[in-house]
């Protein structure tokens, strides 16, 4: 294959790759579509389509797209993660099992999707802590992984997280949420459009309500709790500027506490392509930059679903869709009708990038508010726990002349170990404009190198490609 | 826009900059260190830690060498033991005859040249490093041969020249370097303007910018070496280790032409492996490219098969600052008072800090350094030129 240039490389089998695949075998071309894990449709999709909720259209649209692939001439690589991309377009390849592999393709999509934030606390690397993200796979799969949860952090993917635990069967002894009740319920013009994504939200928080699960907002999760595996958690309340508020401490007693807060886009195989970024936090930090049709600053390369801004399934799929448009407008195998139905997408779009901003807000707060958060930490609180490096290392790193992210990465190794910082190059840009009084997105962000996953050497010497 | 005054301004916080802070300290002079983005953000923040002898050129570049590894010895009693320095002996790997023939030659001057080196058997050589395949037939073994953490070397020299009463700005660009009568007079950055009588332009591969600030030309061209690095491993190997094709490249051009390029292979103390390097003209272009890495995996892993297992979990590339004569270009430059340049070691800047802090500060305290400074200085281009 190596010797094969594919007209079009989608980096991605989620919603958006899936889409744009589905957008373009319809007009017979080709595609490749690469997928790191074994099934297809990302996060939202992956495991039982059967369990998705009924209020989101999205969901089943995504389903019959991914029906459909299996009997397209897409060409689906699974399994297969990328972890090199280059400008002259080679995407370097690998597989769990087996080698590695070089492919040549003309044009290329890039929906690499999200990843969930964290925010550190006292006790966040205990054995029981676990990703929001993590517990919607293990409940889509029909796995509860323990049968009481407190679900904590920020932002409105705590509920959904909730009621999937519920739905399962699980306890939720507490929602903690940082920010405002106020904040959380939709401005009217969003109802209006939205209208099926909020009735999902409020069916999803009447299911743990109903439950008996108490939601906390202006609350914070202060630190987790117990010797071998997490026993119990502590939480506070905090006040609008992220102040703790002395003497609301409570402890909850938890077997498992699932924590988010929000999501970054996954950009790193567009920074290796050479596509230019920007930031916006409403959107949810450093994305892919994109014009109107989904085209990056690297011609012949687009992007599409949450790269280009967080903003969920039903975003991506219409994005995944508007991609392949393009595409096929820029290979000049698009009629009138296909153009009419971009604009069409393009005006629909702004509305989802307005309900997505909302959506972000929520696990987003001010630089005093920041400033407050993380001046509560204690110095020994772990930040990257590949290397273990703490926060006062951190504080001592700047006391001693470093300016940047990158130069600490330097003098204290936080983010130099075995999961490549993807945990921890977020937090630290967090902490250090904190405590630089920076606002967010004040640095440039995380330099990137190949390889985007672990590769044996092996692998990486081998003739593969 | 600030005024401030300094004593000396050394532009650039990487190792060069850092020891030469460092040692003006011990003088009594406060020098400040201004540096654009962050300390060992640029070439001392992206390559090996080795503190090789045996790679240096018999004769000045050996002397230079010699004299830095011996200071390297103080600066661990001073800096303690988080530069990781550690005298572990070094090994050049020999892969066929030709290349013997060379290291011999090569061992005989270098021996001459003051430097414990050895020749050992393919035998010897794997009852030392068990894990090098047969390929490799012979080596030369130094046990002046070091390790060392760059950043962490970096770092520390900063450290101490602080806590002395140096000053550093970090993320400031220089933009000017003001000039009245064929005098230094003052530096400008984005920030401020820092009046000062002296400065070093310590900047590495981008010295050539500093030097045009100030209207002279230096030679310097950035050299891309692309390097891998493993997860970390219990102990592997106890030697630092390099290619013997590097030296016989030098001494024999035709050996380079068409044939495999040199490695260089290390484990840190915490553990990872360090396998470079490419060595490449690609402007100021530090990504790491697929050819780039592959190659360098391919060259190692007949060498040490069982590397293939370990997974590599990041690359990078550092601009080494290359000159013309391999030699670094240090010292006053004539015409230009208050000017200094201590930049362009390649990939020696690591092993030749520590001599280089102390002959330049020597130097501005107004002491006869160590060792003369004249065949480094600038001028030995133009004289070639005319």
């Amino acid at each position: 294959m190596a010797a094969e240039r594919w007209e079009v490389a989608i980096v991605g089998g989620g919603p958006a790759g899936a889409a744009c695949a589905a957008t373009l075998a319809q007009a017979g071309i080709r595609a490749l579509l690469i997928e790191e894990h074994e099934r297809l449709g990302g996060p939202t999709l992956r495991g039982e389509t059967a369990a998705a909720s009924p209020f989101s259209p999205a969901y089943r649209r995504a389903s019959r797209i991914l029906r459909s692939l299996g009997a397209s001439a897409v060409f689906i690589l699974g399994r297969r993660a990328v972890i090199g991309v280059e400008p002259g377009f080679r995407l370097l390849t690998a597989a769990e099992e087996g080698g590695v592999q070089e492919i040549a393709c003309r044009r290329l999509l890039i929906a690499t999707g999200a990843r969930e934030r964290f925010f550190p606390f006292p006790g966040w690397t205990l054995p029981g802590v676990i990703a929001t993200g993590a517990v919607q796979i293990l409940t889509k799969q029909g796995v509860l992984p323990a049968s009481e949860f407190v679900v904590g952090g920020a932002g409105l993917f705590l509920v959904a997280a909730a009621a999937d635990i519920v739905r399962r069967g699980g306890r939720v002894r507490a929602l903690v949420d940082e920010g405002r009740l106020a904040d959380r319920l939709p401005p009217p013009r969003l109802l209006l459009t939205q209208g099926a994504k909020m009735i999902d939200g409020l069916a999803r928080t009447l299911r743990l309500l109903l439950s008996g699960g108490r939601i906390a907002h202006r609350t914070r999760l202060l630190e987790a709790r117990g010797t071998e595996r997490l026993r119990e958690v502590v939480t506070a309340r905090v006040d609008e500027n992220g102040r703790l508020l002395v003497g609301s401490e409570r402890i909850v007693p938890a077997a498992m506490l699932a924590i988010g807060f929000g999501f970054a886009a996954n950009i790193e195989p567009a920074q290796l392509a050479g596509c230019p970024l920007v930031f916006e936090e409403e959107l949810g930090g450093w994305l892919v930059q994109t014009d109107d049709a989904l085209k990056t600053g690297v011609d012949g390369i687009y992007a599409a679903g949450e790269v280009t801004g967080i903003g969920g399934a039903e975003k991506s799929l219409l994005e995944g869709r508007l991609a392949g448009l393009a595409l096929l407008e820029e290979m000049g195998r698009l009629d009138r009708s296909g153009r009419s139905e971009i604009r069409r997408l393009q005006r629909r779009r702004r509305r989802l990038l307005a309900f997505a901003r909302w959506f972000n807000r929520q696990t987003r707060f001010s630089e005093t508010y920041r400033a407050n958060w993380v001046g509560a930490l204690p110095e020994d609180l772990t930040i990257c726990r590949c290397e273990q490096v703490r926060l006062g290392e951190i504080r001592r790193a700047l006391a001693s002349g470093c300016r940047t992210p990158a130069g600490i990465k330097k003098a204290t190794r936080c983010g130099m170990g075995l999961c490549q910082g993807n945990t921890c190059k977020g937090i630290l840009q967090e902490i250090v404009s904190a405590l630089e009084a920076l606002p967010p997105g004040g640095f440039p962000p995380p330099s990137v190198r190949m390889p985007l996953r672990p590769v044996d050497l092996g692998l990486l010497g081998g003739e593969g490609g | 826009m600030s005024e401030t005054t300094a004593e000396v301004v050394i532009v650039g916080a990487g190792v060069i900059g850092a020891a030469i802070a460092f040692h003006l300290t011990r003088r009594g002079i406060r020098p400040l260190l201004v540096e654009k983005e962050d300390p060992a953000a640029g070439s001392s923040g992206a390559c090996d830690g080795l503190v090789f002898l045996q790679s240096k050129k018999p004769g000045l570049h050996l002397e230079l060498a010699l004299e830095s590894r011996r200071r390297f010895d103080e600066l661990r009693e001073i800096l303690g033991p988080g530069i990781e320095f550690r005298a572990t002996g070094g090994l050049c790997l020999i892969e066929n005859d030709s290349e013997l023939e060379v290291l011999r030659r090569w061992l005989a001057e270098q021996r001459a040249g003051g430097l414990s080196v050895e020749l050992i058997d393919g035998t010897d050589l794997r009852g030392l490093e068990p894990l090098l395949s047969q390929r490799v037939i012979a080596a030369s073994f130094s046990p002046l041969d070091a390790q060392v953490n760059p950043y962490a070397l970096t770092f520390a020299l900063i450290a101490a020249a602080r806590a002395a009463g140096a000053r550093l700005l970090a993320g400031e660009p220089v933009t000017g370097i003001e000039i009245a009568s064929g005098r230094v007079q003052a530096v400008r950055t984005l920030r401020r303007r820092i009046a000062t009588p002296l400065v070093v332009n310590a900047a590495g591969a981008h010295a050539p910018e500093i030097g045009r600030l100030a209207g002279i030309t230096v030679p310097i061209r950035p050299r891309r070496g692309q390097l891998l690095v493993t997860a970390a491993r219990p102990p592997m190997l106890r030697h630092g280790i390099i290619s013997a094709r590097y030296i016989a490249a030098k001494f024999n051009p035709e050996l380079a032409v068409g044939g495999e390029m040199g490695f260089s292979l290390e484990q840190a103390e915490s553990g990872n492996l360090l396998i470079g390097s490419t060595r490449e003209f690609a402007g100021f272009d530090r990504r790491t490219t697929l050819a780039g890495i592959r190659s360098v995996a391919r060259r190692i892993l007949p060498v040490v098969p069982a590397l293939a297992a370990v997974p590599v979990i990041r690359t990078f590339a550092g601009l080494r600052p290359y000159t013309p004569d391999g030699l670094p270009i240090l010292g006053p430059v004539s015409g230009l008072e208050g000017f200094l340049m201590a930049a362009g070691h390649e990939g020696d800047g690591i092993a030749l800090s520590a001599v280089t802090g102390e002959l330049l500060a020597a130097h501005i305290a107004g002491e006869r350094p160590a060792f003369p400074l004249d065949p480094f200085r600038l001028e030995r281009f133009s004289q070639e030129a005319a």
